[in-house]
């Protein structure tokens, strides 16, 4: 314990310089910058970034691109809770509570609780990266593909969580969330599953015009729909930020996101999305109040927040500790170290051991400088809710078109983006929720992937599935989850 | 009122149901192409899915039904006159937008981002109700010229 002391110390030794400090904050500006923009990930941010680190020591280089990670998943909070907009994937859950608290003049509020929950989640994974990375790293390599197929089972049930008034509308939602994300090659044997002879297919449809078209492009059909009769503000002027009892009201909330977001972290594969979607769901089964949930309760924030901001200490985890990139973002973090010639690995804390001290010492930079950077992110976006509609949602538009194009390069997919836009705007007319359309469509892949290698690998038994500690539990989690949600719905019913 | 809702997913119910039997029997058998060698066979999860979507469709309707039945409720014909007429003129908004995106998309590929965006930007702030025309010129070069700079030139992704 001593020497790891001594070797965070020597770690703050090495980061602690005008260059480092510097570059931690440009990569969290660039970080914050490129979440904000909807379409614009902390990936593309850190791949756009990596050249620029070639004649960086490892240990600036690291600081400026984990800077780059922790800013983008904070930045996708902002235009969730301004223009209903999630600027990654992973701030998808941060919309339901986020805009209904920017309708009744609480960006300001929302905004800053996304932050500190940001903060505090990363700043909790960061210190069990440190300090537990190779033990949790060893369990996480456990999970073959039966644990994550149950591991989604269970997830599934999220669905119930975030369906509204109509659990049957929102399990309609989420079916047909399932057969957009079948489209493209089969993922294990390759056949084309509904292409319909468009090679513009193969790769299924993209996650971001998914995303930017059901939450933006709706959002503007809606808007659309009345003419501004003079120039107002399209939100209420935001009044104050987050205060202490805000936020001391949010910190169990925050503690099982930080939680999750960990666990689901270090799950190579699984994701921030699906972290903040389990955190909300947890959030929302725990309170007192879960019926307001969605209309703009700050703990459905800071779950959102917490839940995704987790996930970037998580994921280091299989990385440094394994050199197993758990996904894209530490995929392309995976290859910057191998630029600048470190191998992640058990062998790396041996081999490199100031150096990896170094970049632990930068994430805890990251998260300093993040608070002051976030901070005045929240100052310089704010007056977005005083921009009378006419502006904000023309720009929104062409800013959802140029993002979406950005993703890929793709103009097939901005067609996409509108098709998903009409999509959205015809289930918010109809009372259908987007939630569970979104959490079908990102987990079919990996629970469709995990359900056909189990049974692979158990000549077709589906006692694979109970017979594994791991996967039973999940299982069991799965099954009492129903059992609850199911006398949640009861009890109100009979209420009404 | 609340009848009027049900009574929509009624209708969405039944196109979700009409659906479904077209996407197991027509779409899925000729769309899917279902060769396995072990496991599952990539035609199992479209079929599940279609199947639980008819399922599904089916328990809207008739929990709709059910409830429409059990509640007889009377509605306000003059206020229910007053709705359509709002509905109309929401559809024809909506659609024009839908209209002037289409468009924006086609130049945006024809023409690129740099000459697309600044008057398909007028003609929806325009739309959304931008009263005053220098403020909408004002708009619509600094944020063509600022995304502009920002995509092409500073993340090198290609607009023109």
């Amino acid at each position: 314990m001593q020497d790891l002391f001594q070797n965070i110390l020597e770690g703050f030794h090495l980061m602690l310089t005008l260059g480092n400090l510097l570059a931690v904050i440009f990569g969290v500006i660039f970080g914050v910058f490129m979440g904000a923009v909807p379409g614009l990930t902390a990936t593309m941010g850190i791949a756009l970034i990596i050249p620029m680190t070639y004649f960086l020591d490892p240990v600036t280089a690291f600081a400026m691109l984990l800077g780059a990670y922790k800013g983008g998943l904070f930045g996708g909070s902002i235009p969730a809770i301004l223009i209903n907009t999630p600027g990654t994937p992973a701030a998808a859950a941060t919309v339901f509570d986020g805009y209904p608290m920017a309708q009744q003049g609480k960006a300001g509020k929302a905004m800053g609780i996304a932050l500190y929950s940001s903060v505090i989640a990363d700043a909790f994974t960061t210190i069990c990266l440190i300090f537990i990375a190779v033990r949790l790293a060893k369990i996480a390599l456990k999970f073959g593909p039966p644990e994550y197929a149950t591991l989604i089972i269970f997830s599934m049930t999220i669905v119930a969580s975030v369906s509204g008034r109509s659990l049957i509308k929102g399990l309609l939602a989420a079916t047909v969330g399932f057969l957009f994300a079948i489209v493209g090659l089969d993922p294990m044997l390759s056949t084309p599953r509904f292409v319909f002879g468009s090679v513009y297919l193969f790769d299924g449809i993209s996650v971001m015009a998914v995303m930017i078209g059901l939450f933006a492009i709706s959002e503007v059909l809606i808007q659309a729909e009345q003419k501004e009769k003079k120039s107002t503000t399209y939100v209420p002027v935001s009044k104050g930020g987050a205060t202490w009892e805000d936020l001391k009201s949010c910190l169990p909330t925050i503690a099982r996101g930080s939680l999750i977001g960990l666990a689901i972290g270090a799950i190579p594969g699984i994701g921030g999305t699906v972290s903040s979607f389990l955190s909300y769901s947890e959030a929302r089964r725990v309170s007192k109040h879960p019926e307001k949930f969605g209309t703009g309760v700050i703990q459905g924030v800071a779950a959102a927040e917490s839940g995704n901001n987790a996930v970037c200490g998580g994921t280091l985890i299989p990385l440094m500790a394994l050199g197993i990139p758990g996904n894209s973002t530490t995929a392309v973090l995976l290859g910057a170290f191998m630029i600048h010639g470190l191998s992640p690995g058990p062998t790396l804390f041996k081999e490199h051991s100031a150096t990896v001290y170094g970049i632990f010492a930068g994430l805890i930079l990251a998260n300093i400088v993040l608070m002051v950077i976030g901070s005045l992110a929240i100052k310089v976006f704010s007056p977005v809710t005083k921009l009378p509609k006419s502006v904000v949602f023309p720009i929104t538009a062409i800013l959802c078109t140029i993002g979406t194009y950005g993703f890929n390069c793709s103009y097939f997919e901005l067609w996409l983006m509108l098709l998903f836009g009409v999509i959205g705007y015809l289930m918010r007319k109809y009372g259908f929720p987007l939630a569970p359309l979104v959490i079908g469509f990102i987990l079919e892949p990996i629970g469709e992937r995990a359900i056909r290698q189990s049974l692979i690998l158990s000549g077709g038994s589906p006692l694979i599935f109970v017979t594994r500690p791991i996967s039973a539990l999940f299982l069991f989690l799965a099954l009492v989850s129903i059992f609850i949600l199911s006398s949640a719905i009861k009890k109100a019913k009979s209420l009404n | 009122m609340v009848n009027d809702e049900k009574k929509k997913d009624i209708k969405i119910g039944i196109i979700l149901l009409i659906f479904s039997v077209i996407n197991y029997n027509i779409i899925i058998p000729y769309y899917v192409k279902g060769r396995t060698l072990s496991g599952l066979s990539p035609i199992f999860f479209p079929k599940l899915a279609t199947i639980f979507l008819g399922i599904f469709s089916l328990a809207l309707i008739l929990s709709r039904w059910y409830s429409i039945r059990n509640k007889k409720e009377k509605e306000d014909n003059k206020g229910k006159k007053k709705e359509v007429g709002i509905v109309s003129y929401r559809s024809y908004r909506v659609l024009t937008t839908i209209t002037i995106m289409s468009i924006y998309l086609m130049l945006f590929k024809q023409i690129g981002f740099l000459w697309a965006t600044p008057p398909m930007l007028a003609l929806l702030m325009f739309f959304f109700g931008m009263p005053k025309f220098k403020r909408l010129l004002f708009f619509c070069i600094t944020t063509t010229v600022i995304l502009f700079f920002l995509f092409e030139k500073g993340l090198k992704i290609p607009l023109d």
